[in-house]
């Protein structure tokens, strides 16, 4: 095999060989330069926002809550983790972390709460899957679950009756536990959100039999009786709503929607 | 024509008409994938710096629009705080913050973020710091009450030259001057803190005064009082001449029990009745246009007043535990640069930073630039300037590439129907193979 030599000078005098053209490569299509001029920007701009982000101060150092959701995570998981046995301690951080659009830590929460806190009095936990499931809008499990919640506590109290001695004098002295209106209520809203006025109706019913004075139920029920076509028990219920509340704005208004005088 | 000069134009014939379908896919692909991948960024991003789980289109907050809480200096439940005193803004636009459970002033970004807190120096460390203010070089000056001074710190932390003073209870801070309201008036001092006069004594008449819970210097250097028991409004020139005095409400300290009632007897001349009145004017501030911004701790509002004559203009603010909302509101502070009020919501534990209707100094492009710049969006400032940048220079090369172009077909086109001189095509070849 010949060696290679090095390279010779160019001959001044030699006549000029005809020049290769260049290799060629998919960048010589101008639209591929383009669309490569173009890549090249997107990373350029990305990483000069990236440094901008991080030098105008807008990210780094430590947050406190900066809402009122964050705030009740922060105090009510700070509880929660110290091994909180109250399950409506429990409640009200699920709440507050569903209200925070962070459901998946909600979910881990009602998970670890099932397995170390006894609500099955107050069906805490299901309440809270009917919450997250309202909030991720999976309405129908969310209308399941609630059943599931209402049977649980129905069947804790009727238990609860039939005991002996202070447990079932409480039980009969306080009745079905809040968390049961609550379901209630929530299915209303639900029933509300799908538009079955009559069912909406039904469930804000049940739960103004327990909660008369609720004059924000009754707005709500009104505005659903409207909706359903029924005109006089909507002017019923907002009228009931402003002996509670004289000067609410949303009776007022749903007075005013059925054109009845005040 | 030489064979070099055949072979360039061949080349850069070639490169003009070529068409790479397989490097338009990929590069196609590459482009799909990049803007996926900043799209994704930028949506963590947003959600890193943006404020969570906020629906303030939901809450009634009587006009205030809310731009972002602060609750605490970090989630631990010892750092939450209790009992919002003040929150002064700083010329950087920081935030000094004082409570009722930490005997600190703490140090916040525009943004919420805590950057750490004083405590004073060692040997006197502050005891109970309430009311603030913050001077054009960053000096703070913190009243306590029972101690009987105001503290004058650095922003490390250091003594800068704090000065005794009975029962402060508010303060103000001009180029020149400190203002400090106290239980029974105020006093007007040097930056040094020496007096230069002191006005009232503590009563019901005309010159007296029952808590001056708010003070305010104008930028003519005009002084507003919050007389808040007597719920009375005044204001004095520079060299402490009243120039108006308004009653603004029942005054608080008529009240007396009737019964089981605890009655305010009617005062005369109470310029607003009704739902314009005041139940407790205390912390105050001058917003961008030159209004009077007065905190109505149990009306839980903000009350806007005429700094020209005290006439009333207009009422912010509803009753509620909800961001945006107020619940025994103390006091207010305005940050011109930012445009916005920073407000110490008392009982719901929190510093609330709000803006109000037409406060902005100045033309509405340059108000709505400052407010833009004010939030994280800042952060997008450079590359948007970049981006435009690249735009613009792109638009000039092309220009220039287009022109080039045009020159140099013109001095091709005689070629077509002769062979060219040696000159030009040495010339229209380099100009292609550069293209």
């Amino acid at each position: 095999m010949p060696e290679a030599g090095p390279p010779k000078d160019p001959q001044p005098n030699a006549a000029p060989s005809p020049r290769k053209p260049k290799s060629r490569s998919m960048f010589d299509d101008p639209v591929v330069r383009r669309m490569g001029y173009g890549a090249f920007g997107l990373v350029v701009l990305f990483l000069i926002a990236i440094l901008s982000v991080v030098f105008s101060g807008v990210i780094g150092g430590s947050t406190g809550p900066r809402t009122l959701a964050e705030k009740e995570v922060a105090v009510a998981g700070a509880a929660v983790a110290n091994g909180s046995a109250d399950a409506e301690l429990w409640g009200s951080y699920i709440a507050s972390l569903i209200a925070n659009g962070d459901y998946g830590r909600a979910r881990r929460a009602i998970n670890d709460g099932r397995k170390s806190v006894d609500d099955s009095q107050t069906a805490e936990f299901t309440l809270a899957e009917v919450r997250l499931l309202r909030a991720q809008d999976k309405l129908d499990d969310a209308l399941k679950t609630a059943d599931k919640a209402l049977k649980q506590m129905d069947a804790a109290h009727k238990k609860a009756l039939a005991g002996a001695g202070t447990i079932a004098m409480t039980a009969r002295a306080s009745g079905l536990p809040e968390n049961y209106y609550n379901v209630i209520l929530i299915k209303a809203y639900i029933y509300r959100d799908q538009k079955k006025w009559d069912q909406a109706v039904e469930q804000f019913s049940l739960y103004l039999k327990k909660n008369a004075g609720a004059a924000d139920v009754l707005v709500d029920r009104g505005n659903a009786n409207l909706a359903a076509g029924d005109k006089a028990a909507a002017e019923k219920d907002f009228r009931a709503a402003l002996k509670f509340i004289p000067d609410s704005e949303e009776a007022i208004a749903g007075l005013d929607k059925i054109g009845a005088k005040q | 024509m030489s064979d070099t000069a055949n072979a360039a134009i061949k080349d850069s014939d070639y490169r003009k008409g070529v068409k790479s379908s397989r490097g338009r896919r990929i590069l196609g692909l590459v482009l799909i994938v990049l803007i996926l991948l900043l799209g994704l960024a930028s949506f963590l991003l947003f959600r890193l710096i943006a404020v969570p789980g906020n629906d303030t289109a939901a809450v009634d907050t009587g006009g205030v629009t809310w731009i972002r809480s602060i609750y605490g200096m970090s989630d631990a439940v010892d750092d939450q705080l209790t009992r919002a005193q003040d929150a002064a803004p700083g010329p950087d636009g920081s935030l000094w913050i004082t409570d009722g459970n930490h005997q600190a002033i703490m140090h916040f970004t525009a943004d919420g973020r805590f950057i750490g807190s004083l405590t004073g120096p060692k040997d006197t460390p502050l005891y109970s710091p309430s009311r603030l203010a913050v001077d054009a070089d960053g000096k703070i000056y913190a009243c306590e009450l029972t101690q009987g001074a105001v503290r004058v710190l650095t922003a490390d932390g250091q003594e800068a030259g704090s000065f005794g003073i009975p029962q402060p209870t508010s303060i103000a801070i001009s180029d020149d001057r400190i203002v400090v309201g106290a239980v029974s008036g105020f006093a007007i001092l040097d930056k040094k803190g020496e007096p230069l006069k002191v006005i009232g004594s503590r009563g019901h008449g005309e010159d007296q005064f029952d808590y001056v819970h708010g003070v305010a210097i104008g930028e003519n250097g005009n002084i507003y009082v919050s007389d808040s028991y007597n719920n009375r409004l005044s204001a004095y020139d520079p060299t402490g001449k009243r120039l108006w005095i308004v009653r603004t409400g029942k005054p608080a300290n008529t009240a007396e029990l009737v019964g089981d009632n605890l009655v305010t007897q009617d005062a005369s001349g109470t310029a607003l009745e009704g739902d314009e009145a005041l139940q407790l004017p205390l912390g105050m501030t001058i917003d961008g246009a030159g209004r009077l911004v007065v905190a109505d701790m149990f009306d839980c509002t903000l009350a806007v007043f005429d700094a020209k004559d005290g006439s009333f203009i207009a009422k912010y603010g509803e009753v509620g535990p909800e961001d945006g909302e107020f619940f025994y509101p103390v006091s207010v502070n305005y940050d011109s640069q930012r445009d916005w009020f920073t407000v110490a919501d008392s009982l719901n534990n929190r510093v609330q930073i709000i803006r109000l209707p037409d406060s902005a100094a100045g033309t509405g492009a340059s108000a709505a630039l400052r407010r833009a710049l004010a939030g994280p969006l800042r952060a997008c400032l450079f590359p948007f300037l970049l981006l435009i940048l690249a735009i613009i220079v792109w638009l000039v090369v092309r220009a220039l590439r287009k022109r080039r172009d045009a020159a140099a077909a013109a001095t091709v086109a005689p070629s077509d129907d002769q062979a060219p001189h040696e000159g030009s095509l040495t010339e229209n070849d380099g100009n292609q193979i550069s293209t």
